[in-house]
């Protein structure tokens, strides 16, 4: 029966995750002449590959008007600095139009209310907030306000290696976990509101938050590990026909294989969200399945040494441990793109966030990273975000008053 | 290009603007070009990138109904002005994720009486500032953003016509309608 369970489970996973991934697309870059080519013949011309182009950020063939611009920021300020226009403002929009949008926004990101709406947005992400048993679970709020506050660049969410304490200081975080870096996922908070069988929802969760993808994804972006290295109910691949008997058959390796690499990385942090050097990842023998002993959860992985393990692999690359894997998730394409997303849902309350326009995502990510070589403040994020036109074009559609 | 050059030679300089339109009247006039439409082609419609519901209203996150209010009183969050509505925070959809309590965005009827209810003591205090509703103009852009209409007066008189109120109940009741409404609490 709990066979059974955990494959439907993983058959509405299959399902949910087969909605609308983002393609993941790698830059290309001009290749090199080739020397091996015999002197007497003309060489193959190269591959004509053009460096990327940082795209130009879209602005309206005619600035807003003072109404529109007043609409468009009166939607906003609530969610990115929960206040709503002074009397500065509205008297700069009524003079200036859209030509205020900019500085106005700018302003926006230094204030405290800004820093209030990065906490607020993490902690709905993560559904932290508030404590409980001793557990802080602002920890992740303050992490997000203190980044925003000082202009930090925003994954330094994901790679903090400190935690703010209420008063705004630095602290260490609260799991005792050796290693340094995890970010807000380095907290008991993340931990053990997400902590349950294989580890599943803290996996799930965090590539949710941070990279807005689903199990399963893209095996170019998240490789499967062998299935022969995972234990025998996770390497079935078989044939999803009805007559299996259980939800989607036996098709568990398909996400199982790349949820196996990301829910390693949490092996060690037993259910109340603290780091445990003894845990081993073995099943439980008297357990519910997933569950392994003294509050810890069954790894995915067959080997005894390779489940006790924290070393995993994250997008392709070898990780010690979870705070190297959310330094490659921070330094990834999906993470930029997935920020803008958030961002504009949190805004917006755009429920669905694949129904945002793949390149309007894809651009404003690399706009704003620089084409990944700069990691921008949540500020930059705004800015980049909100002054795009389509941005624009869309929130002022809705609200009826198209610009 | 050729009429243009003679006439220049012909008739001396040929402003910019003459030649444009001597250009595009040899243009349109030549076998080459016909049928086809003179100028730039038109630039493709911008397009949204992404859809809103018209139809959705959303309430806000309490914290931003909280600070929207401090903003309107000129005072902070924690202002005792503003203790009711934080001491009935989760009746008016806060969250406290960590005991099992999600946001909760529905505008229910009950919830409006708790928000007006808790809102008393707030209206109370801006009658100073701001009596209503003969302060509309000075109020209206503070709490919505937007300039007072003749509609905002019109629906404050009407929903206190023949009830004989006094002053203070006239600005009472005004602040709460206005700090109640959709338009306050919504986007």
């Amino acid at each position: 029966m709990n066979r059974a369970l955990l494959c439907l489970a993983c058959a509405l996973l299959l399902w949910a995750c087969s909605e609308g991934t983002a393609t993941y697309e790698r830059p290309t870059w001009r290749s090199a002449p080739s020397d091996a080519a015999p002197a007497q013949l003309a060489p193959s011309p190269e591959p004509q590959v053009q460096a990327p182009v940082r795209p130009e950020r879209l602005t309206l063939a005619t600035p807003l008007g003072a109404a529109a611009a007043q609409a468009y920021l009166t939607q906003l300020s609530p969610f990115l600095v929960e206040r709503g226009l002074t009397a500065d403002e509205l008297g700069r929009l009524r003079v200036e139009g859209g030509a205020a949008l900019e500085p106005i926004l700018t302003g926006w990101t230094r204030e405290a209310g800004f820093a209030q709406a990065a906490r607020h947005l993490v902690s709905n992400l993560l559904a932290v907030g508030g404590a409980r048993d001793g557990i802080d679970f602002e920890l992740p709020g303050n992490l997000a306000a203190y980044t925003a506050a000082r202009q930090l660049p925003w994954a330094t969410v994901l790679t903090a290696d400190f935690c703010i304490d209420a008063a705004g200081a630095r602290r260490a975080c609260d799991t005792g976990a050796p290693f340094s870096g995890g970010g807000v996922l380095n907290t008991r908070a993340y931990l053990t509101s997400r902590a349950g069988r294989f580890n599943l929802t803290r996996a799930s969760t965090l590539l949710a938050a941070f990279a807005c993808r689903g199990y399963p994804m893209e095996a170019e972006l998240q490789p499967r590990l062998p299935a022969a290295s995972l234990i025998p109910l996770f390497q079935k691949d078989d044939d999803t026909s009805a007559g299996s008997g259980f939800g989607n058959g036996s098709a568990c390796y398909t996400c199982h294989g790349q949820f196996s690499a990301h829910a390693q990385l949490f092996v060690k942090f037993d259910a109340t969200g603290l780091w445990r050097e003894a845990a081993t990842g073995q099943q439980d023998p008297a357990g519910e399945l997933g569950r392994s002993l003294n509050g810890l959860m069954t790894s995915h992985m067959l080997d005894a040494a390779s489940a006790k393990s924290e070393v995993s692999q994250f997008f392709g690359r070898p990780v010690q441990h979870l705070g190297e894997a959310t330094a490659v998730l921070a330094g990834s394409e999906p993470f930029a793109q997935c920020q803008v997303r958030q961002l504009l849902a949190y805004a917006t309350g755009l429920q669905k966030l694949d129904a945002i326009d793949d390149a309007l995502v894809r651009e404003v990510a690399l706009r704003a990273t620089d084409l990944l070589r700069h990691s921008p403040t949540l500020g930059e994020l705004v800015l980049e975000t909100f002054l795009d036109a389509r941005v624009q074009k869309a929130i002022l559609d809705g609200v009826g008053a198209p610009p | 290009m050729i009429l243009f050059a003679l006439l220049s030679g012909c008739l001396g300089a040929v402003t910019p603007a003459e030649g444009r339109a001597l250009a595009a009247a040899t243009a349109s006039s030549s076998p080459a070009s016909a049928g086809k439409s003179p100028g730039p082609s038109a630039a493709p419609a911008l397009e949204a990138g992404f859809t809103l519901p018209r139809e959705q209203v959303r309430l806000l996150p309490f914290s931003a109904r909280l600070n929207l209010l401090a903003g309107v009183l000129g005072v902070s969050a924690g202002d005792p002005l503003l203790a009711p509505l934080v001491a009935a925070r989760f009746d008016l959809g806060a969250s406290d994720y960590a005991n099992g309590i999600k946001p909760d965005l529905s505008w229910t009827a009950a919830r409006v009486a708790v928000w007006v209810r808790a809102l008393g003591p707030a209206c109370t205090a801006l009658q100073t500032r701001f009596p209503l509703p003969s302060a509309l103009d000075r109020f209206v852009p503070l709490a919505l953003g937007r300039e007072a209409t003749a509609d905002d007066a019109a629906a404050l008189e009407a929903a206190s016509a023949g009830l004989g109120l006094s002053a203070s109940e006239q600005h009472q009741t005004s602040c709460l309608a206005l700090l109640s409404s959709t338009e306050f609490l919504t986007r």
